[in-house]
């Protein structure tokens, strides 16, 4: 009898072991995914997309209000994605791990497209269509841009072979970016379905700003990277040849708009603003100036939104900004660039509470929102231009 | 003989004053138009004076014509102010000199304004993410790119450049097809750069000028986040360690590469004691709280100990 019992027992004790190693492998397996998320510069891992997570912001206001906070995570690259019979959805790319994220605009809630962790992610685009991703990681100047095919089925992801300095993404979905051949900067397309690949322009010095066009063959401008110390130039490239824009001057920095140049320069030590209409080469000043880093334009008017606070009247901008060692807490802007007139629009700190820094500017197609990043924490933001008269 | 050196100078007196006229016969060979700047460029303000050191347009009615076309507001000024006309279009400035006598004479000046460019490009450290330009410090390396345009298009047929960094000649003369030249900084506070830019056979085709600034090199701290990388914000003043461990990285601006690749000191310190970087980095230290909460400095310091000034240090003052 007691034979019996201590065979029972010690079955028992088999199983329960066995039923214990087997629940810590599976835990293993479980904590091999999580820290996949936490490599090291350089890596990328392929994987398939997960089951729907669904994520209601916190804090998100139940009613409509005029400035929204759209992302916790820091984003390193959006774009409204229209897919047929839809409304519009927002892809964008999280920093530091390169995960795609689409976001419902109406109720906030997030779902994950790709588990492709590209380590150090801090620049992205993502196609008009919502089919791929490129996600530059590493340093700015020499990182490598990742391309990420993002598909129900299977997701996909490949290096440039190129190193990508500065890079955008057409309406028709096509990647235009500068790369260094030899010496010089020379921009390239690249169409990720046919993977094509075509030489656009050559920028006659390095460190140069692009002013990307809507399409490979539609004119592209660039200028010396902006300082206050030194002048710069700006430089039409078109149908393969160079042209001299008459824009020139201390701390340049220029944004293009629908038919409009739109540009600050330094006058007897101050920031001013005009716009240049390209086709009559008219120039005119701005009322009010503004950073046209911090601006975007509609594609439906003569309108431009832009982000202003003080940084024009402060000694040191842009340099310092471009540092990190000073921030602004921005207003919203309204320009006309047919008139010059400018509108106040919307004080963000009164309404979020906290100083937001625009960067990466962006009109909705339909010139209904205008989004843009806090400079501070990355963070992805959206105001509703339907709270402004005629926007 | 006396009589002899009078007569000769009577006699001659008329050749001498025919010196002072031009060809046809009226004005001073020294009576000249002068502009500033001498190749303006498109949409430029220039002035344009007349220059009469001999006299010779003594009491002549003066007038300014802009390509035969009566400039107005200008009779009798001997400097006048203009816009310099578009891109690649010659224009033509005429003086009219009128002579109480009848006698009228007309100098002219023709201009083709061009874009010359001057692009600075210090070869200076500056971080990956930093969006602006970097700036020149002393015995830096700093590359100029000379671009030239008609309006059409950059001009790129056989020409060729005189470059000057203050009063230097670069290269000491002109260079053929050599738009791209370098020098080092040197230790005034402005550097005058100027570029000539002619054709083979020497005609001047535009001259331009620009002024570079001279940076102190600085360190700023930033700190590194292992998934998102470098913080876009300074360290400034104090920093509050709240993890364990903490990784920040020092980052030089406006230190020529050379010495930022090849520094002859590179140290950090902790409260005053030398401290290791355990990075492969050596611009990147990772602290690690011990002991008790209190406060630390973290001190840096960069410099080439041949030209002493191009270095730089900083300090910040860690809580823990």
């Amino acid at each position: 009898m007691k034979r019996w019992l201590f065979i029972i027992g010690i079955l028992i004790i088999l199983i329960l072991a066995g039923a214990w190693i087997f629940l810590l492998l599976a835990s293993d397996e479980t904590k091999r995914d999580i820290y996949n998320t936490f490599g090291f510069t350089g890596e990328t891992e392929d994987g398939v997309v997960e089951n729907i997570i669904d994520t209601l912001l916190p804090g998100l206001p139940p009613e409509r209000v005029p400035l929204r906070q759209l992302t916790t995570r820091r984003v390193a690259g959006y774009t409204e994605v229209q897919k047929a019979s839809s409304t519009p959805e927002m892809y964008f790319v999280e920093a530091g791990t390169g995960y795609v994220y689409t976001l419902n605009l109406q109720d906030g809630s997030e779902r994950r497209l790709s588990n492709i962790t590209i380590v150090g992610a801090r620049e992205a685009r993502i196609t008009k269509d919502g089919k791929y991703a490129i996600v530059k990681s590493g340093d700015l100047e020499t990182g490598v841009a990742t391309i990420v095919k993002l598909s129900e089925q299977e997701v996909q992801s490949s290096d440039l072979f190129d190193t990508v300095i500065d890079f955008t993404i057409t309406d028709e979905n096509i990647l235009l970016y500068t790369t260094y051949v030899g010496n010089d900067v020379t921009a390239r397309s690249y169409d990720p379905e046919s993977k094509a690949t075509k030489t656009l322009f050559t920028v006659p010095f390095n460190a140069a700003t692009i002013l990307w066009g809507e399409g490979i063959d539609t004119a592209h401008y660039a200028y010396p990277k902006t300082t206050r110390e030194l002048t710069g130039h700006l430089y039409k490239f078109e149908d393969n040849t160079i042209q001299r824009v008459a824009i020139t001057g201390y701390g340049l920095s220029v944004m293009k708009a629908e038919d409009s140049l739109l540009f600050s320069k330094i006058n007897d030590g101050r920031y001013k603003s005009f716009t240049l209409q390209t086709d009559s080469n008219e120039q005119k000043d701005m009322l009010i100036s503004f950073f046209p880093e911090k601006c975007a334009p509609s594609k439906e008017n003569s309108f431009v939104y832009c982000a202003n606070s003080t940084e024009l009247e402060d000694g040191s901008f842009p340099d310092a900004w471009y540092r990190g060692a000073v921030s602004y807490s921005d207003n919203i802007w309204r320009f006309d660039t047919r008139t010059s007139d400018a509108t106040f629009v919307y004080d963000t700190f009164s309404a979020a509470q906290r100083e937001i820094d625009v960067i990466s500017p962006f009109m909705s197609d339909n010139t209904m929102s205008f989004y843009f990043k806090n400079k501070n924490d990355q963070t992805l933001w959206v105001y509703d231009l339907t709270f402004t008269d005629n926007n | 003989m006396r009589y002899l050196y009078i007569a000769f100078f009577l006699l001659a007196s008329p050749l001498f004053s025919y010196a002072q006229f031009s060809a046809d016969g009226m004005l001073g060979t020294n009576l000249s138009i002068q502009s500033m700047p001498e190749y303006p460029s498109p949409g430029e303000a220039f002035e344009l004076s007349i220059d009469d050191y001999g006299g010779g347009a003594y009491g002549a009615e003066i007038l300014w014509y802009r390509n035969d076309t009566l400039i107005p507001n200008t009779a009798n000024a001997r400097k006048i102010t203009l816009t310099a006309g578009d891109v690649g279009v010659k224009e033509v400035i005429s003086v009219v000199f009128k002579k109480s006598n009848g006698v009228t004479n007309t100098l002219k000046k023709e201009f083709t304004p061009m874009f010359l460019d001057i692009i600075v490009e210090p070869q200076t450290h500056v971080p990956g993410f930093y969006q602006g330009r970097a700036l020149a410090s002393v015995g830096s390396t700093v590359n100029l790119t000379a671009l030239l345009s008609d309006g059409e298009t950059l001009i790129k047929r056989d020409l060729v450049y005189l470059w000057k960094y203050n009063l230097t000649v670069i290269e000491g003369g002109p260079l053929r097809n050599r738009n791209e030249v370098s020098f080092k900084m040197p230790q005034d506070s402005y550097t005058v750069v100027s570029v000539q830019v002619s054709t083979p056979s020497g005609e001047i085709l535009a001259k331009e000028s620009t002024i570079i600034p001279l940076a102190t090199p600085e360190v700023h701290f930033y700190e590194v986040n292992a998934l998102y990388g470098v913080e876009l914000k300074t360290i400034t003043g104090d920093f509050n360690m709240i993890a364990d461990s903490a990784t920040i990285v020092a980052e030089p601006y406006f230190i020529d590469s050379n010495t930022f690749n090849y520094p002859d000191i590179l140290e950090w310190k902790i409260n005053n004691s030398a401290a290791r970087s355990n990075s492969s980095n050596p611009y990147i230290i990772t602290l690690q709280k011990t002991g008790d909460p209190g406060a630390a400095t973290l001190d840096f310091h960069v410099r080439n100990t041949d030209i002493l000034l191009q270095g730089a240090k900083n300090q910040i003052k860690i809580n823990i």
